[in-house]
């Protein structure tokens, strides 16, 4: 570890050192901290809920314990063995978009509305790069199920990552060159025809960084 | 909804996140708040189907109150003394870590910390607070609706303030 990292963690250890709430009648519910640290508030009560949490060691511990959970939910989701260490968070979306599936669109969609419209929301702003290639609201067929997305600028492979709206593991497959991945039959089986697929490309360039896409959703029939 | 799993799940992150006197109690704390939880699915039933993303939330909300009280406990049994006797013994102000000295100084360092963030300006406040708390840049781009780039440069930027800031209060490193 190099000086400055040693830095960084010292700091983060005393930051995460107990002290007690400034001002407990300001705190954010639990709900509203496990919303933050999904990425499911407006840029505005985002703001506003990390500003605390810059302010009261407490609720920073509340953040980082809905942050843990959602880490082991996608080590979960990613199965085992599939995950690489130091790259936790990387399919974070894809968690963030099954909770949207389960009910919260609604909530967003009201906010867009509310939304000034020089202001872009943040979902749409968070991945320029990949896009999905599949045509729109066209459900899969289960014998040529093939996820297609646009070519990332850089990219040397990609990986795919697919899962059910409460993020049970359908396939994963690593290294990728193709940009265009075909689910093995054997890992439709057992679903129901209409399942809502979730699913996840993270494009890796040759130094080892990756971009992310965001979670698409496509049934099958 | 996997009640078994859940508690391992939720203890685990106690286990990780939280202070050794408080991780003690994990299992506990988790217990109650999953007992709540499966009290208000009892009397819901029937009239409203629960999702497992919905019996999470509500777990981690239930957990987290707990929590808030047991924080609340502590700070008395700190601040006390010893007039509440059961308190004192249950929440042994010199148990919370082995080394309670080096403790305060980390507090001392957090607080430095936490006035540094107030007088930041907002973007940066915002990227070295999910920096400080274990966020990856990319993750920070996505959860403030920046891109990479941007989260890094403020990142950078306000650690530099930071650094600076905990020098004039005499923290070097
Ligand atoms: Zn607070």
């Amino acid at each position: 570890m190099n000086d400055e990292a040693q830095q960084i963690s010292r700091w983060r250890a005393a930051f995460a050192e107990l002290d007690a709430a400034p001002d407990p009648a300001s705190c954010p519910s639990p709900e509203t901290i496990w919303s933050a640290v999904r990425g499911e508030l407006s840029p505005p009560q985002m703001e506003t809920v990390v500003d605390h949490v810059a302010a009261c060691a407490a609720c920073a511990e509340d953040w980082r314990l809905a942050a843990e959970i959602q880490r082991q939910e996608e080590k979960a989701a990613a199965g085992p063995g599939k995950v690489i260490p130091g790259r936790f968070g990387q399919w974070r979306p894809l968690a963030a978009a099954a909770a949207l599936a389960a009910g919260l669109l609604i909530a967003v969609g009201v906010y867009r509305v509310n939304q000034p419209v020089q202001e872009p929301t943040y979902r749409e702003v968070q991945h320029a790069g990949i896009r999905s290639l599949l045509p729109e609201g066209q459900a899969l067929s289960r014998d040529a199920a093939v996820l297609r997305w646009s070519p990332l600028a850089g990219a040397v492979s990609y990986d795919v990552q697919v899962s059910t709206e409460d993020l049970r593991t359908v396939a994963t497959a690593k290294g990728q060159t193709a940009t265009e991945y075909r689910l093995p039959q054997s890992a439709l089986t057992g679903l129901p025809a209409g399942t809502r697929l979730l699913w996840q490309v993270d494009a890796v360039r040759a130094d080892g960084t990756h971009e992310t896409s965001p979670t698409f959703v496509t049934a099958v029939r | 909804m996997d009640y078994e799993q859940l508690h391992r799940d939720l203890v685990r992150a106690v286990d990780r996140v939280c202070p050794r006197w408080m991780s003690d109690r994990a299992d506990d704390l988790v217990q109650v708040a999953l007992m709540r939880v499966m009290e208000i699915q009892r009397k819901k039933e029937g009239t409203a189907e629960f999702s497992p993303f919905y019996l999470k939330k509500a777990a981690y909300s239930a957990m987290i109150d707990e929590i808030r009280r047991l924080r609340r406990r502590q700070e008395v049994s700190l601040e006390g003394g010893s007039d509440d006797e059961e308190e004192a013994v249950v929440y042994d102000p010199a148990a919370p870590t082995p080394d309670p000295e080096r403790a305060s100084a980390g507090r001392q360092v957090g607080r430095a910390i936490r006035d540094c963030l107030g007088r930041m300006v907002p973007p940066r406040r915002h990227a070295v607070t999910l920096n400080l708390q274990g966020h990856s840049v990319p993750e920070i781009g996505r959860l403030l609706g920046w891109t990479t780039k941007k989260a890094e440069n403020l990142v950078y930027r306000g650690m530099s303030d930071l650094r600076g800031c905990l020098g004039t209060k005499g923290i070097q490193s």
